[in-house]
């Protein structure tokens, strides 16, 4: 049976950056939070919150946004307690993941505001999955152990 | 685990803006600047003036990617 081995919370203390306001609404790179899930057999990334969630009158009242951010947010957790690795995955059509075994290799990196996760995939563009500062060593040290060789 | 997997969005393999791969360039071209000023000019003086007013610009630059960064 698929254990988790380690949870890291997604820490941000507000939603995505929207960019611009009005009918021509565009939304910065970013589209979603996520917690991820590493188990013993892969990653997953599961979505907290996504910005195909917001409406238009979400994004044009940032408080708005903040006060769904918060709701969305906690229901999520609420939801993923308790659930197996296959259940977190399907909760939301933008959660993914990333199986240790397609993993060719994987970068842990601090940068000035937060960190991430660099991670090439086999036959896949490089991906940036952005972890928790707090959780850096614990990331790095169950990715050594479940990705030998592979972690820069 | 099965043959079908549930991949990544296409937004976050998407190539992104190299911070690093930006400000590399921009330093060899300040560097440059100066180099070429100083050949042609032969003297200190207009090399430190273009110097400053490039600083300047080059300073604008990098406080704009720096925001860029941070906050996109």
């Amino acid at each position: 049976m698929e254990e988790i081995v380690l949870v890291a919370e997604d820490e941000s203390r507000g939603p995505p950056r929207m960019q611009s306001v009005g009918p021509g609404i565009r939304v910065g790179r970013e589209r979603a939070r996520y917690d991820i899930f590493f188990t013993d057999r892969r990653i997953i990334a599961a979505v907290i919150f996504s910005t195909a969630e917001l409406s238009k009158w979400d994004v044009a009242a940032a408080f708005q946004a903040m006060h769904k951010w918060l709701k969305l947010k906690n229901e999520r957790r609420a939801q993923f307690k308790g659930k197996m690795p296959e259940e977190i995955l399907h909760l939301h059509p933008e959660s993914f993941e990333l199986p240790y075994d397609r993993i060719q290799s994987v970068k842990v990196k601090k940068k000035l505001v937060g960190a991430k996760l660099e991670v090439e995939i086999e036959g896949e563009e490089k991906i940036d999955l952005p972890i928790p500062k707090s959780k850096l060593r614990e990331i790095e040290l169950v990715l050594r152990q479940y990705l030998p060789g592979k972690v820069k | 685990m099965s043959e079908e997997w549930k991949r990544p969005p296409s937004y976050l393999t998407e190539k992104k803006f190299s911070l690093r791969l930006t400000l590399g360039l921009l330093i060899s071209i300040y560097f440059l600047v100066v180099l070429l000023s100083w050949l042609f000019v032969g003297e200190w003086v207009p090399v430190v003036v273009i110097l400053t007013v490039f600083g300047f610009l080059f300073g604008t630059c990098m406080l704009i990617l720096i925001l860029i960064w941070l906050f996109w």
